[in-house]
C-alpha cells in the first residue's frame, strides 16, 4: 500500500512524478489543503493566493517512489485567464468547495467543465468538501455532493485542513488511482473509495510527466 | 538579414490596431481564427526565427504580419528572461503562468513596448479585441516556448535559455 513520504524532498530516485491541480472558488481552502499535505501546516491568517504556486511531496506507493507535484492557483475570476499551462501534464485534479458556502458548490460544474476542456480526458478527479469542522455552519449536505460525484464519476471526500481530517486520504486516493492506471492494474470494484466509476479508468494510458531532475551544478558539454 | 513573416497576403483576415488577427493552431479561447494543425502559423514563425531575429536592432517591416512577429519576438525575449533561474519545467511553467496573469497593454497604454508601431485603437471595442488577441497569442506562444526551452526530462535547454541575455531591438526588459 501507500506510505507517506517526508515533508520536503530528499534527493532520492523518483520513479514517477504526478502533477495534481487544485481548483475551486476563492477562499474554499485550496492553499490550506496543500499546506496540510505538503508541510503538515495550517495558517490561521491565510491570504489570497496570487498567481500560481506548486509544492511537492515524495511518497512511496506500492514500493515505488512517487513525487506528487501539487499545483495551487487563485480561485478569483480574474485569475482564470491562464489555463492551458496550468492544466498541461496534470494527471489528477482536486475540485474543492466549502461546505459552509453553497455558492462554492454550485460553481463546481463550471470548474469541472473547465477541467474537461483543458486537461487530459483520463485525468483522475476527486471532489472535496472542505471545512468539515464547521458542521454547525453547513450549507451543503453530504448527500448532495455524493450524488453529484457519483453522477459525474468523481471520487468524493469531505476534509478539514484545520483538523487535518481526510486530507492525507484525499491525496492518497488520487495518487494511488493514478498509480494504478499508470501500471494498468485492474482495480476490484471494492477498492474504489467512494467512486463507482473508477474501475472504468483502469488500463487506460495516462501520460506521466518525466522526473524533473535539476541540472547538475557542474558545467555540461555541448549536447 | 532579418527573417520576415510569410503571412504577406492574408485575405479575409480581420484587423485591430492595424494588425492582422492571424489564425492560430490554438485551442485557447480567444478571437483568433483556428488554423489547420499541419500549417505553420505566426507563433511557429516567431519561435523558429527568434534566435536569429533577436540579434537585430532594426527591423524593416514588409507586411502587417511583421508587426506581430516583432511583438512576439519581444514577448519571447521577456518570457525567456522570466525563465532564467528556473531549473525545472515545473518552475518554468509557474513563471510563465504568472507572466500570463500580468496586464496586457495595448497601443496607447503605458507599458506597451512599441509606441508608434501600431495605430491607436479607434474605440474601446477595438482595444479589447486587440487585447484579447494578444492574450491568446501570448498564451499560445508560452506553451510552445516551454516545449522547446525545456527537454522532455524537464531540464532546461541551454541553447534556448542562453538567449534570455539578448535585448531585442535594444529594448530594456522590465
Amino acid at each position: 500500500m501507500a506510505s507517506g513520504g517526508g515533508y520536503g524532498d530528499a534527493n532520492q530516485k523518483v520513479d514517477y512524478v504526478f502533477k495534481v491541480v487544485l481548483i475551486g472558488d476563492s477562499a474554499v481552502g485550496k492553499s490550506q489543503i496543500l499546506a496540510r499535505f505538503a508541510r503538515n501546516e495550517f495558517s490561521l491568517d491565510s491570504k489570497a493566493t496570487i498567481g500560481v504556486e506548486f509544492q511537492t511531496r515524495t511518497l512511496v506507493i506500492q514500493h515505488k517512489s512517487v513525487k506528487a507535484q501539487i499545483w495551487d492557483t487563485a480561485g478569483q475570476e480574474r485569475y482564470r485567464a491562464v489555463t492551458s499551462a496550468y492544466y498541461r501534464g496534470a494527471v489528477g485534479a482536486m475540485l474543492v468547495y466549502d461546505i459552509t458556502k453553497r455558492q462554492s458548490f454550485d460553481h463546481i460544474p463550471r470548474w469541472l467543465e473547465e477541467l474537461r476542456n483543458h486537461a487530459d480526458k483520463n485525468i483522475v478527479i476527486i471532489l472535496i468538501g472542505n471545512k468539515s469542522d464547521l458542521e454547525n455552519q453547513r450549507q451543503v449536505p453530504t448527500e448532495d455532493a455524493k450524488e453529484f460525484a457519483e453522477k459525474e464519476g468523481l471520487f468524493f471526500l469531505e476534509t478539514s485542513a484545520l483538523e487535518a481530517t481526510n486530507v492525507e486520504t484525499a491525496f492518497m486516493t488520487v495518487l494511488t488511482e493514478i498509480f494504478n492506471i499508470v501500471n494498468k492494474k485492474n482495480l476490484a470494484a471494492g477498492d474504489n473509495q467512494g467512486n463507482g466509476n473508477a474501475a472504468s479508468l483502469s488500463g487506460k494510458q495516462i501520460i506521466v510527466p518525466g522526473t524533473a531532475q535539476e541540472i547538475p551544478k557542474r558545467s555540461m558539454c555541448c549536447q | 538579414m532579418v527573417y520576415h513573416s510569410s503571412f504577406v497576403n492574408e485575405d479575409g483576415v480581420s484587423r485591430a490596431c492595424g494588425c492582422s488577427l492571424l489564425p492560430l493552431k490554438s485551442h485557447i479561447k480567444g478571437p483568433a481564427p483556428v488554423s489547420d494543425q499541419d500549417r505553420t502559423d505566426i507563433v511557429d514563425e516567431a519561435i523558429t526565427f527568434f534566435r536569429a531575429n533577436v540579434f537585430f536592432r532594426n527591423f524593416d517591416i514588409k507586411s502587417p504580419a511583421d508587426k506581430l512577429l516583432i511583438y512576439l519576438t519581444f514577448y519571447i525575449n521577456v518570457a525567456l528572461k522570466r525563465l532564467e533561474g528556473c531549473r525545472t519545467l515545473a518552475e518554468g511553467t509557474k513563471a510563465i503562468i504568472n507572466l500570463g496573469l500580468e496586464k496586457v497593454p495595448v497601443p496607447g497604454e503605458s507599458g506597451f513596448p512599441f509606441p508608434g508601431l501600431f495605430p491607436l485603437p479607434q474605440s474601446h471595442k477595438e482595444a479589447e479585441l486587440f487585447r484579447n488577441y494578444l492574450k491568446q497569442i501570448r498564451e499560445e506562444t508560452s506553451g510552445r516556448l516551454l516545449s522547446v526551452a525545456y527537454r522532455p526530462n524537464g531540464t532546461p535547454n541551454k541553447w534556448w535559455l542562453a538567449f534570455a541575455k539578448r535585448k531585442f531591438m535594444n529594448i530594456i526588459i522590465p
